[in-house]
């Protein structure tokens, strides 16, 4: 259990960093950038939740 | 055979990565990479930093208060972060009622690739008064490649100190 603890910890500061870097550096991106990164993020997410689907998650 | 079961099984774990290196592609060419400037300006002893992403969230012009007699520095730095070398003419005017009334400097750069060039002047208001002018607000305009930045530079007027009363 505590391991798993450890490990929400870790993934909960991995995500914070990522978050933090992707709002410090989004505002130096143009218009038609900041729309491929949107695309971009939703194929993403998409593809990653048909993956885990046809693994049986 | 493995390998083809492997991809198809795999397909769409590959196409989220795919999708997270053009993420990572992009950041990298749109956000980093190309021509940033920063301007320095140091009036009243204080010394402001304009960023490049001030100008790249508002196409407005910076302020900054000086006074009246005295000099205000101004250092330009270009950033090249490209693979190329970057030439420019930079341009440095005084403004007043959107006529141009002194010109501060003009020079050529050549910037590296990911290096830097930094221009310096300086604004003496002892210069605009010998041409006539006074206290007010001029635009200082920073020209390069179609490029343009403007600094409002406001000179209020000094008023005496009051007398202390005992």
């Amino acid at each position: 259990m505590r391991t798993y603890v450890l490990y929400g910890f870790g993934v909960v500061l991995c995500i914070a960093g990522i978050a933090y870097l992707a709002a410090e550096y989004v505002k130096y991106l143009s218009e038609p950038g900041k729309l491929a990164c949107l695309i971009l993020m939703a194929g993403m997410f998409a593809f990653l939740g048909k993956y885990f689907y046809k693994i049986g998650w | 055979m493995l390998l083809y079961k492997l991809m198809r099984r795999s397909l769409f774990l590959y196409l989220a990565l795919v999708c997270f290196i053009g993420l990572v592609a992009i950041f990298i060419v749109d956000g980093y990479l190309g021509i940033y400037d920063t301007i320095y300006i140091t009036a009243r002893e204080y010394e402001q930093e304009v960023e490049p992403d001030f100008w790249l969230r508002q196409d407005q012009a910076w302020s900054i208060v000086a006074t009246w007699g005295e000099k205000t520095f101004f250092r330009y730095e270009v950033d090249n972060r490209r693979f190329s070398t970057y030439s420019t003419t930079i341009q440095a005017s005084v403004w007043k009622e959107n006529q141009k009334i002194i010109d501060l400097l003009t020079e050529d750069k050549v910037v590296k690739s990911f290096d830097k060039a930094t221009v310096e002047w300086t604004l003496d208001s002892k210069e605009l008064e010998s041409r006539g002018f006074s206290v007010g607000e001029y635009t200082v305009k920073i020209e390069r490649d179609g490029v343009e930045r403007r600094i409002i530079a406001r000179y209020p007027t000094e008023y005496p100190a009051k007398p202390v009363i005992r």
